[in-house]
């Protein structure tokens, strides 16, 4: 690829450094949850629900590495379980919003006309209403749990969903290799999933990880108000609603599961910024 | 111009660009001088290096460029080395530039009279009326019939033709002694750069304003210049006279691409230049020509040839070991037998392949009022014409005539509003899905930018399979079919494995004519097949698609505004002008005896550019 480069006469100018450096710092965030969250669904190192009556409200120590919640259960403990579910709900939830945005998207951009301009209407109205309303206007229809939030977070996303990668259709479709694969006869689908989807692919990645943050933070929030996981089970936001009424006793319950939602939040944040440099730029080298 | 201090002189400019791993060297000493009132045109295909010669001139260079050697000095200021003040008030001021596209140099929101009122504003501190008036003057000046109302338009309402004069009369209005031109008319259709040409030549001898303009286009350049640079790979493979040279170039890269330019006037045989630029930095050594060079012998691979005297002339060099040397008579200048017509047409009596009767085409689209005035813009309106087997019909004429329309009516990629469309005599807008998928397979178009009609996200063997997978051959026969066919357009079987992005533009078209080829067609429908190629390598597909269509036995349809290109391919001509054919004949007759005042204006903007 370089070699065929050349001679080619401005060179794109590259943000690789600052790329590269949020590449690396969210891979290793979104990593690092992501681990967490596979180590807690199969090994803590007290049982998450364990109650040490002796050690209540410590602070970080030998015993307890992230000390003890007010009725003495491991905080570590609970934030490796509970991280299982907060990721899971943000990778679920994400993989609902791309499985119904991505589609509309594509036969928006493909077919254009009429259905396309009621649809792309329907969705700025919904793209008014900010995401967490919404999930709480579907709340309110589904009931709470931990399947009715990432049912929750992911319709009110895919509509976000709907305009990026629209954005990104539109452009490939009016490619002459969507005129030339009508004049061969292809079926609609074909076209849809075949010839224009594979080039709408970075922006696609870019805005499911940002997402995968977002609906992290959104379970996290749901589960805080009550809506989301149900006590005794445990996520992020559960702790965090849990630990602040005892905020004045000790502190470090609510600070340890929350600094954990900012971290993989902003883990898959960078992780999301990092891939959108890198592959506008191997959009760049593609279109060359 | 001996005796006249140079207005512009650059001396052993090198120029890299620092890449991941290593420099790569764009521009090698080049070196030449512009006088005042005089024209120079530098010629150069792409990656030759003349964009970063423009932006070193400008000293608009990307960061990542780095200047190894050499300078580039304007009235005896170091334009590399200035101080951003000094280069403030030289650039604009008295040395303007003019860019390739006027729609996008041209500011959309603000009216042209005061983009020109701004320079004058600007360097010469006027008031706005007296600028104003200047602004009149000057687009009277480059040829603007109503100046006050052009003035108080928006770029979005003035054709390309009055957008290009704008910018001109922009960079006239800080009164240069320098006019740098980059491409000035490739934007334009080719009436509209004949008369711009017109006004180009006119200002320098007007205004004796110096001009250095750079192109792809020889002609363009030759309408111009007094001087004439090469540009190669970066390096300057000859500088001289315009007129001398034109007639005997002597650098063996400046022949090959006079070889391979098809002429207006005479189907002359034309030649390609084989192979690329070279790649990678292993050729420090020899000349940057070599690998493609007919008179190569190991010398030119080892040692670099110098800029060297030819003839008399002071002025005129040569980069090459054979400088000079009595233009050796090889491959190159030797007379090729002249191609007899590929096949001899059916006579009149044979079926037609394609027959279009009466065919009109609308457009709808959003009126002024929006939504509830839905404006019907006639596209193509009454065409008739017919195509029979093994023969090549063009249809000729300028952006928005209407000819891609027809062609994409013909595959029903667009919905007519009258006519009939018959192939082999069967009415193709009643076919139903199976005849409409044998038709799909007996017509192929190949697109105008191959980089825009390759899926960039699928390999050579995935595009060129396609077109036989979807007719349900089995993969393993259609990847050896393919295999063929890439052999059989000049590029290895090798490529299979390749993306789109790893090949050349000229290696791109290839696959995609590969592609066209693969399903055996009756009729290939050619968009402008050769518009976004250098010359060098639109002759060699030229070349190729003349032995295709005699191997294949097929039609051709060629949708083209370029009228060389059209004669050096077609047996027979429509004329469109706003979506109606004027002329319609045989290409011979047709050019060398056309009926109808807008053919004779094509063919003499063509003759004269």
């Amino acid at each position: 690829m370089t070699e065929a480069l050349e001679f080619a006469e401005a060179p794109a100018r590259r943000p690789a450094v600052r790329g590269n450096a949020y590449l690396v710092v969210g891979a290793v965030l979104t990593l690092g949850a992501v681990l967490l969250a596979l180590l807690g669904a199969i090994w803590t190192p007290y049982a998450p629900s364990a109650v040490d009556l002796l050690h209540r409200s410590t602070g970080p120590g030998a015993g307890h590495l992230l000390g003890t919640d007010e009725y003495g259960r491991d905080v570590l403990s609970r934030i490796m379980s509970g991280a299982w579910r907060s990721i899971s709900l943000g990778f679920a939830a994400m993989m609902l919003a791309v499985a119904i945005g991505v589609p509309l998207a594509l036969a928006g951009a493909y077919w254009r006309g009429r259905l396309d301009s009621v649809l792309m209407r329907f969705i700025d109205a919904l793209l008014s209403i900010p995401s967490l309303i919404f999930a709480l206007l579907i709340i309110t229809g589904l009931g709470t749990g931990h399947g009715q939030a990432i049912v929750a977070l992911g319709i009110a996303a895919a509509p976000r969903f709907v305009r990026v990668v629209r954005g990104a259709a539109l452009d490939a479709a009016s490619q002459d290799y969507v005129t030339a694969a009508r004049a061969r006869g292809e079926a609609a689908l074909y076209i849809q999933y075949r010839e224009i989807l594979p080039n709408v692919w970075p922006p696609i990645v870019v805005e499911a990880s940002i997402f995968a943050g977002f609906a992290l933070m959104g379970g996290a929030a749901l589960s805080y108000l009550g809506l989301g996981t149900q006590p005794p089970a445990a996520d992020w936001g559960v702790m965090v609603r849990e630990a602040q009424r005892y905020i004045f006793q000790s502190w470090w319950p609510l600070i340890a599961p929350a600094t954990t939602i900012s971290l993989a939040i902003v883990g898959f944040n960078l992780l999301g910024e990092g891939l959108r440099d890198r592959l506008q730029l191997g959009e760049r080298h593609a279109g060359e | 111009m001996p005796g006249n201090d140079p207005l512009l002189s650059v001396k052993g400019l090198s120029v890299a660009y620092a890449g991941n791993a290593k420099r790569r060297a764009v521009l090698r000493e080049v070196g030449f001088q512009v006088t005042r009132g005089e024209a120079l045109g530098i010629v150069g295909e792409s990656g030759s290096g003349k964009s970063t010669l423009l932006f070193s001139i400008m000293n608009y260079l990307p960061d990542t460029a780095v200047i190894e050697a050499g300078s580039v000095r304007y009235d005896g200021v170091d334009l590399l080395r200035a101080p951003p003040g000094v280069l403030q008030g030289i650039r604009g001021r008295r040395i303007a530039m003019v860019y390739q596209d006027p729609a996008q140099s041209l500011n959309p929101a603000i009216k042209v009279g005061d983009q020109i009122a701004e320079v004058r504003k600007y360097h010469f501190g006027e008031s706005r009326s007296a600028a104003l008036r200047r602004a009149d003057a000057l687009l009277a000046s480059v040829g603007i019939d109503a100046p006050e109302r052009i003035a108080a338009s928006y770029p979005h309402e003035l054709s390309g033709g009055q957008q290009q004069r704008v910018m001109i009369a922009i960079a006239l209005a800080g009164e240069p002694d320098l006019l740098v031109m980059d491409e000035p008319t490739t934007a334009l259709d080719v009436i509209v750069q004949a008369r711009l040409l017109d006004l180009i030549r006119d200002l320098k001898q007007r205004a004796r304003i110096a001009i250095l303009l750079v192109s792809h286009d020889l002609g363009a350049v030759a309408a111009i210049a007094d001087r004439i640079g090469v540009l190669y790979a970066g390096e300057l493979m000859e500088l001289g006279p315009a007129r001398e040279m034109l007639r005997r170039p002597d650098n063996p890269y400046t022949r090959g691409l006079m070889a391979a330019i098809p002429r207006v006037d005479a189907r002359v045989p034309i030649k390609g230049i084989a192979g690329g630029l070279p790649r990678g930095r292993g050729r420090d050594l020899g000349c940057v020509f070599a690998d493609r060079c007919d008179l190569s012998v190991s010398k030119c691979l080892a040692v670099r040839p110098q800029l060297t005297h030819i003839g008399r002339s002071r002025e005129w060099l040569s980069r090459c070991h054979f400088a000079g040397a009595a233009a050796p008579a090889s491959a190159r200048t030797a007379p090729a037998p002249v191609p007899t017509r590929l096949t001899e047409p059916n006579s009149e009596d044979g079926t037609a392949l394609l027959r279009v009767c009466e065919l009109s085409v609308d457009y709808r689209r959003l009126g002024k009022w929006g939504f509830f005035a839905r404006q019907v813009i006639h596209a193509v309106r009454n065409v008739s014409f017919t195509l029979r087997p093994e023969h090549a019909l063009a249809i000729v004429g300028e952006s928005g005539s209407g000819k891609t329309t027809v062609a994409r009516t013909l595959l029903r990629l667009q919905e007519k509003r009258a006519g009939v469309v018959s192939f082999g005599g069967e009415d193709v807008f009643a076919f139903g899905a199976d005849a409409l998928r044998r038709f799909r397979q007996q017509v192929q178009m190949v697109f105008q930018n191959p980089t825009s009609s390759l899926n960039p996200r699928k390999t050579v063997a995935d595009l060129v399979t396609r077109p036989l997978r979807l007719a349900g051959t089995a993969s393993d026969v259609a990847r050896d079919k393919a295999e063929k066919m890439l052999r059989n357009v000049g590029l290895d079987g090798g490529m299979l494995r390749r993306w789109p992005h790893q090949l050349s533009g000229g290696e791109k078209q290839r696959v995609a004519i590969a592609r066209a080829f693969i399903t055996e067609p009756k009729l290939v429908i050619l968009d402008e097949p050769t518009t976004s190629l250098d010359v060098s390598v639109q002759a060699s597909i030229l070349e190729l698609l003349a032995r295709l269509k005699a191997e294949h036995r097929c039609s051709y349809l060629l949708i083209s505004h370029d009228l060389a290109v059209v004669r050096h391919v077609a047996d027979s001509v429509a004329v469109m002008q706003a979506g109606e054919i004027r002329e319609h004949g045989d290409v011979e007759t047709v050019f060398s005896e056309p009926r109808h005042p807008y053919t004779r204006a094509l063919l003499d903007a063509a003759r004269r550019s």
